[in-house]
């Protein structure tokens, strides 16, 4: 009896020790919905900030309305960057078009042992 | 019969005023607001802590649930390096969660509703952000902006629109939290007010009412915890260059 208790907390111990080791990659559920609500914003932030910067430009340089023009597009662009990024990758939206390196991880290669984890 | 405005809420009614030259110093409803949250958080982490008894009770129990959400969330998302950010994450943590929390009483201010204390919030993370990624990375910051792969020919047009993406975030991570909690309460009180004008039939109204405030808990616990993860995903790519 005493037996199985000290085996399982020894299991347990392992655990907890490989827990703080290697940081666990899986994906939980409630993310979707803290996806969902960010989504909107996402995109009107970015067309916000474009059309920003475009109105800056003009009244420094004197380029109206031609600054507006484009740093409007320029920032429609990255707000749909910002939704996919959201929307497509695991982890939220992050610059660059691939996914970062999520950490420097030394056990890279358990992720191959349960590739199922990831859809 | 006069309906109060659903947006009288959230006025700023100075309690000690204050004016330095042009500046407006006064101590208002929203600074007690975020006062009594710092209070209460303190509070309750202290004194429930007291104890330190090896089987929790339930004021421990809450706080060591609340510390291990963060941990945890700090250590999937930046990783073992980012253990020291940890006291950051979870001040912004409890401070946001119980700004919002505290907006649920009653009669009581929902500080998280002003757009100016969310981008002071966001800006800070911001800043903070993008000194850290200089510090560790120095120049080779800058290749954040540079994707990986892309034809050189199209580099004019993708560095301008990740610029554009990073400023982008302060703004909406402050304006994601300030819609999401001055919507449902206007809602709240939208609704209040037809409970009021249609007399007897304001039982349906009531009803929704009843249903809006259970949706706005969700709300608030969920905003503060999207602002948290966030936190957490910037100072990752931050920490972490592609």
């Amino acid at each position: 009896m005493s037996d199985s208790k000290q085996d399982d907390l020894d299991k347990r111990i392992n655990k907890a020790k490989k827990a703080a080791q290697s940081p666990s990659t899986k994906q939980e559920d409630s993310t979707f919905y803290g996806k969902s609500f960010r989504v909107g914003t996402d995109l009107v932030a970015g067309v916000f900030v474009g059309v920003i910067i475009g109105l800056m430009v003009d009244h420094f340089f004197g380029t109206s309305p031609w600054g507006l023009i484009g740093f409007f597009i320029l920032g429609s662009l990255a707000g749909f960057l910002n939704m996919y990024r959201t929307l497509f990758h695991n982890s939220g939206f992050f610059v660059g078009l691939e996914r970062s390196t999520k950490y420097d991880d030394p056990t890279e290669n358990n992720q191959s042992e349960k590739p199922d984890e990831k859809k | 019969m006069t309906i109060a405005s659903p947006l009288h809420q959230f006025e700023l009614v100075p309690i000690v005023s204050l004016k330095m030259g042009n500046v407006d110093l006064s101590f208002t409803n929203s600074s007690f607001f975020m006062i009594l949250s710092t209070f209460l958080i303190s509070v309750f982490l202290i004194l429930s802590m007291q104890k330190k008894a090896i089987i929790p009770g339930r004021w421990q129990s809450l706080a060591e649930v609340s510390y291990e959400f963060i941990a945890n969330m700090a250590r999937e998302n930046i990783g073992l390096d980012g253990r020291k950010y940890f006291p950051f994450v979870f001040s912004l943590f409890m401070f946001l969660l119980f700004g919002n929390m505290l907006g649920m009483i009653p009669y009581s201010y929902t500080f998280t509703s002003q757009i100016i204390v969310t981008f002071g919030l966001a800006m800070m993370v911001f800043v903070l952000v993008t000194l850290i990624g200089i510090a560790k990375h120095g120049l080779r910051f800058l290749l954040f902006f540079v994707p990986k792969g892309v034809p050189v020919f199209l580099l004019p047009l993708i560095i301008p629109i990740e610029i554009i993406s990073y400023l982008s975030r302060p703004v909406s991570l402050s304006v994601r939290l300030f819609a999401n909690m001055m919507a449902g309460h206007t809602m709240l009180k939208v609704f209040a007010g037809f409970t009021v004008m249609l007399g007897v039939y304001g039982i349906a109204p009531l009803a929704i009412n009843v249903a809006l405030t259970a949706f706005e808990i969700m709300v608030a616990a969920l905003q503060a915890y999207v602002f948290t993860i966030l936190t957490c995903l910037y100072l990752n790519d931050a920490l972490h260059l592609h």
